[in-house]
């Protein structure tokens, strides 16, 4: 029984906990602490099966296992456009976002880079949908900043 | 004039996509999960036990602690070893399974060696040693998976150099310790259920789970694992090891023999 919930609930929050791994820490790192993750959670399945946000308790699992991969995270995390494919894509976005707090980082790339609501990222971080949109937009401005690229609000 | 923001994340969104999913295939053929009864760990390290009562010692070629609930009833474990742990050769496969599977965890880079005398009383199981050769070089690196948490992090050698990290899902804010908690330099007395208190000085994490420790690491000691008394654990793992001594807020700890076989103490027994 515990094992069919287990399936169950691993597979609604597993797509969503790698993106927002992937987001944080890059998809080398964030793959492996997906997969971290869901060994954890399949080694304490008990204990997973009393918890509400599953995605949420995950995602802090993988954050825990991220930084014992890399302590800084070296540049150069996130995957770079290949030349010339996406020249709608300005060559210091990438760099930018590195240079996001880590909180920042996933919200601007959850909302605007994988279209998730604030809302649901509020829902997997487990914080206040205020606290996204802060995050959102000083994750927004600074990236704006490093681009030059006005904002008219 | 360069696209909006929002637009290149939006185009951007397609290569995270594709890199993950690639990277998950060729991650398929990777770690998977396996069922392990700890008790058949196939190492049988050369362990030498030099220090029992509130906290244990383990001698690992150099000396280090194992920590942990009896509570813990679970044998399953996972394949997929820590590489920073997998990196010390010498490191017997508990230690892989243990921490593999820790809530949270702290690094520790110590300053300096310790002095002969230092390295006797951890031997003797003395707390409270006057200097810790550990700078106050200890981060908090992973919240616990219940929400906030509240550590304190002290080093005695520069007083004062307590600090108490509020550590939220949006970061951390440190400020001073103050006098409340633990005056920074002073000597603080911790007890172990119905044990003997120890004072304990120096390199202390609390956390509102109630996790204290005080700890040296020896050369290529992999770490240690604490139980807290309601179930989360730490692991204390070493960047430049030394020597190791800890004591723990925990319900019981399991000591490990050198033929592999282990015994459980309970910290609350008062007999």
């Amino acid at each position: 029984m515990i094992d069919e919930q287990f399936q169950r609930s691993i597979s609604a929050a597993e797509p969503r906990l790698r993106a927002a791994l992937v987001a944080a820490y890059g998809v080398e790192v964030g793959v492996e602490c997906c997969a971290d993750a869901i060994a954890w959670a399949w080694e304490h399945r008990r204990r997973l099966a009393r918890v509400d946000n599953v995605a949420g308790y995950l995602f802090r699992v993988g954050q825990s296992s991220a930084r014992r991969y890399r302590r800084p995270m070296p540049l150069g995390y996130l995957p770079r456009p290949a030349d010339g494919h996406f020249p709608s894509i300005e060559p210091g976005l990438v760099p930018a976002l590195e240079a996001l707090t880590e909180a920042q980082r996933i919200v601007v790339v959850a909302v605007h880079a994988y279209g998730w609501s604030q809302q649901e990222v509020a829902d997997l971080l487990e914080v206040s949908h205020s606290t996204v949109r802060t995050h959102l937009a000083r994750g927004l401005d600074k990236l704006r900043a490093a681009l030059e690229v006005d904002h008219v609000r | 004039m360069s696209a909006d923001v929002e637009s290149q994340l939006r185009s951007y969104g397609s290569i995270l996509a594709t890199e993950t999913a690639a990277a998950v295939l060729a991650r398929s053929g990777g770690a998977t999960l396996v069922s392990v009864p700890s008790s058949a760990a196939p190492s049988r390290p050369r362990w030498h036990i030099v220090a029992g009562g509130a906290a244990a010692a383990i001698l690992v070629g150099g000396l280090a602690i194992v920590v942990r609930s009896v509570t813990t009833d679970e044998t399953t474990t996972f394949a997929q070893a820590d590489r920073a742990v997998a990196a010390r050769s010498t490191d017997p496969a508990v230690f892989l399974d243990r921490f593999a599977t820790v809530d949270f965890e702290i690094d520790i880079t110590p300053r300096r060696e310790p002095t002969a005398e230092e390295v006797e009383r951890v031997r003797r199981n003395a707390a409270g040693m006057n200097e810790q050769p550990t700078d106050a070089a200890v981060r908090l690196i992973a919240e616990m998976p219940t929400g906030e948490a509240l550590f304190e992090i002290t080093g005695n050698r520069d007083k004062p150099r307590s600090q108490i990290c509020h550590v939220t899902d949006s970061g951390g804010a440190c400020w001073g310790v103050g006098a409340s908690l633990f005056p920074p330099g002073e000597t603080h007395a911790w007890s172990y259920g119905c044990r003997p208190r120890t004072a304990l000085l120096g390199l202390v994490a609390y956390g509102r789970v109630g996790f204290n420790a005080e700890v040296m690491f020896a050369a290529d000691a992999p770490g240690v694992i604490f139980t807290l008394t309601e179930g989360h654990e730490v692991l204390v793992r070493p960047v430049n090891g030394l020597v190791f001594f800890a004591g723990a807020m925990v319900d019981s700890m399991e000591v490990f023999d050198p033929d592999g076989t282990s015994e459980v103490v309970d910290t609350r027994d008062c007999a």
